[in-house]
């Protein structure tokens, strides 16, 4: 069993970072296989909490695209952007200054890649008006949708797993991620100011150009903006308060979404068919051939080896702290960090049973224990962060390079490096120091 | 009914090296459903339809929505077709598409026309050369003759240009009506 299972890991890994086969194909077959070879059993895969699919991840995804796709019918990011650009006065850094913000927060509490689809092809529309080089534009939007979905729990689905998995709630993030996050974006802002700053000129007449846009066409829904707007902040206000009322991240975001529904007025069959099906049975899949190989003790055995070489102590996990970080952010660079963290989650529960010495299942107590948060929120910023490495290191990031491909401005692999990169190492240099002050030099 | 009995023969073509400026140009002046791309024998090597152009001449990434935030249209159209009319017809031409013979029966064009929504279907001989086209109103006409002994007098269009009150507008329905009844 242990070595089937591995194989199936190895395998359904392997093929799923070649994209020689689409990655929600792979990873339900290698869930079939772990079924078939009854390495996990069908009850175990379908509702064992260890072992087998996290709904609470699953319907936190369903119900937040659900939301999102009634959102998207209003237009409301293509008038928030448009009257950006002429807060802005048309002035070509300002212009991606606030683009990069409206990015982060929206990709903060909606999905990253719905949000780099919305404001896209008005940065590119802005950028034809202006005429300047789109492709500064739309990468700086990829960086800012990975930086600012890092911030909140609904930001990634790294997040939302890591959540599920350690028991965290809304606020814990907003308490120790938001703040990293306000930091490392104001510094990379600077950073872009130096880069960027005196490089883009753009005419008086072109700039008027971007004045005259009229940004009220773009509602094209008042009635359901109000509606969708309203649910929004009363379900990110259930966010804030679920820890308090006990409820799961996914009871709070299935209630906005199934109320958002009822007085949308949009058919369900129209909107439900929007929500990315695939990315959903890609975590069932994926969750069931971990399941398989936590099972059988793969997991057990890898948390061993990451124990020998950081020697986590009950009571101080710097090592351990610092090594996910950068392992987090080396991984997620090159493969999709939904699996990483998809592995690293069972892997970090397994450490807490070693290090604590547990013989029952671990408790609250061990997971959330002091010691081990500036683990979870590592692998947390790691795996986020990690995305900007390269232009297949998250989903936003491909999103934006085939729209920018498809409208005549080609981004190269090297040309997304060359932004990627040094932004990467930047957060991630940012993140150690966060974590290493704020947990063990001020130990807040 | 056979396709060359209903088939029409009086097409536009266009080499394949044709430009985007004479391909608009052939479809704006000349109305045809879609131009023939063809190669010296007159084998069909593409089709372009006036989709095919309004596709190519509008940005990748926008939408009605958001060039109604556009404030001189005519200035931003002018700009997108300047940078798209050398583009040569065999660039952008539809190269996969469905076929008649001409021995082929009315029927069958019927249901390919329905079953792919296509507006207009090429004919080649057994030479793959083109021959001909079958419109969709080529259709009708034959249902039309074959079923019905359609009225000719009492089929007219209605000039709105024309109607300038609500009067005018009363009257002309009440034509419409009085027509039906016979």
């Amino acid at each position: 069993m242990f070595w089937t299972a591995t194989l199936i890991f190895i395998i359904s890994y392997a093929v799923i970072i070649s994209e020689k086969i689409h990655k929600t194909k792979v990873a339900l077959f290698g869930a079939a296989l772990v079924l078939i070879t009854k390495i996990l059993l069908q009850h175990e895969a379908f509702h064992d909490i260890e072992l087998g699919v996290d709904w609470n991840v699953i319907f936190l995804l369903i119900s937040m695209m659900i939301i999102i796709n009634v959102m998207t019918k209003t237009g409301v990011f293509q008038y928030v952007a448009i009257k950006a650009a002429k807060i802005a006065k048309g002035q070509p850094f300002t212009i991606m200054t606030i683009f990069a913000i409206i990015t982060a927060i929206g990709s903060a509490f909606l999905d990253n890649v719905t949000t780099v689809l919305l404001l896209a092809p008005v940065t590119l529309l802005i950028a034809e008006q202006l005429e300047v080089d789109p492709v500064p534009y739309l990468i700086t939007e990829a960086l800012a949708s990975n930086i600012g979905g890092t911030a909140t729990l609904i930001g990634d689905p790294p997040n939302i797993m890591i959540a599920s998995k350690a028991g965290l709630n809304f606020m814990d993030f907003i308490f120790h991620l938001t703040p990293a996050i306000v930091i490392i974006f104001i510094f990379w802002m600077l950073c872009w100011k130096v880069v960027f700053g005196k490089h883009l000129h753009v005419t008086e007449e072109n700039r008027n150009k971007v004045m005259a846009m009229n940004e009220r066409e773009m509602i094209k829904n008042p009635d359901l903006l109000k509606k969708s707007l309203t649910i929004l902040i009363l379900t990110i206000s259930g966010f804030v308060l679920h820890g308090i009322f006990h409820y799961e991240p996914a009871t709070v975001a299935l209630m906005g979404a199934a109320t958002l529904l009822l007085i949308s007025g949009e058919e369900p069959h129209e909107i439900l068919a929007e929500v990315e099906w695939p990315t959903i049975f890609f975590f069932i899949g994926l969750f069931i051939i971990i399941g398989g190989t936590v099972k059988v003790g793969l997991i057990e055995l890898m948390s061993q080896k990451m124990i020998n070489l950081t020697n986590p102590q009950p009571d101080n996990m710097l090592t351990l702290s610092m090594v996910m970080l950068w392992f987090s952010a080396v991984a997620s660079a090159i493969v999709d960090n939904i699996p990483f963290v998809a592995t690293m989650n069972p892997l970090l529960i397994d450490m807490v049973h070693k290090v604590y010495g547990l013989t029952e299942a671990a408790t609250a107590e061990h997971i959330r224990h002091a010691a081990m948060m500036p683990v979870w929120w590592a692998l947390a910023l790691g795996a986020c962060l990690g995305g900007n490495g390269s232009p297949i290191g998250a989903s936003a990031n491909v999103i934006v390079v085939g729209m920018s491909e498809k409208a005549g401005h080609k981004i190269t692999f090297v040309r997304f490096l060359k932004y990627g990169v040094p932004v990467t190492l930047l957060t991630i240099i940012l993140s150690m120091l966060y974590i290493y002050l704020r947990y063990y030099v001020l130990g807040w | 009914m056979l396709i060359s009995k209903i088939m029409r023969t009086n097409l536009v073509l266009a080499p394949p090296e044709s430009s985007f400026e004479t391909l608009l140009c052939q479809i704006a002046e000349l109305a045809p459903r879609q131009v023939y791309i063809v190669n010296e024998e007159l084998k069909l090597m593409g089709i372009i339809t006036g989709y095919d152009l309004l596709k190519l001449a509008l940005p990748t990434y926008a939408d009605a929505n958001l060039l109604s935030a556009v404030d001189d249209s005519d200035d931003f159209l002018k700009k997108h077709v300047a940078a798209v009319k050398e583009r040569k017809a065999h660039e952008f031409m539809v190269t996969e598409f469905t076929t008649l013979k001409p021995d082929d029966h009315a029927l069958t064009a019927e249901a390919i026309l329905v079953e792919k929504r296509f507006n207009a279907l090429p004919v080649l001989n057994e030479k793959d050369v083109l021959v001909g086209e079958v419109h969709r109103r080529d259709v009708l006409t034959y249902m039309a003759n074959l079923c019905f002994a359609c009225n000719l007098k009492k089929l007219e269009t209605v000039d709105l240009s024309l109607i300038n009150t609500n009067n005018d507008a009363s009257r002309i329905f009440k034509q419409l009506l009085d027509d039906l009844a016979g």
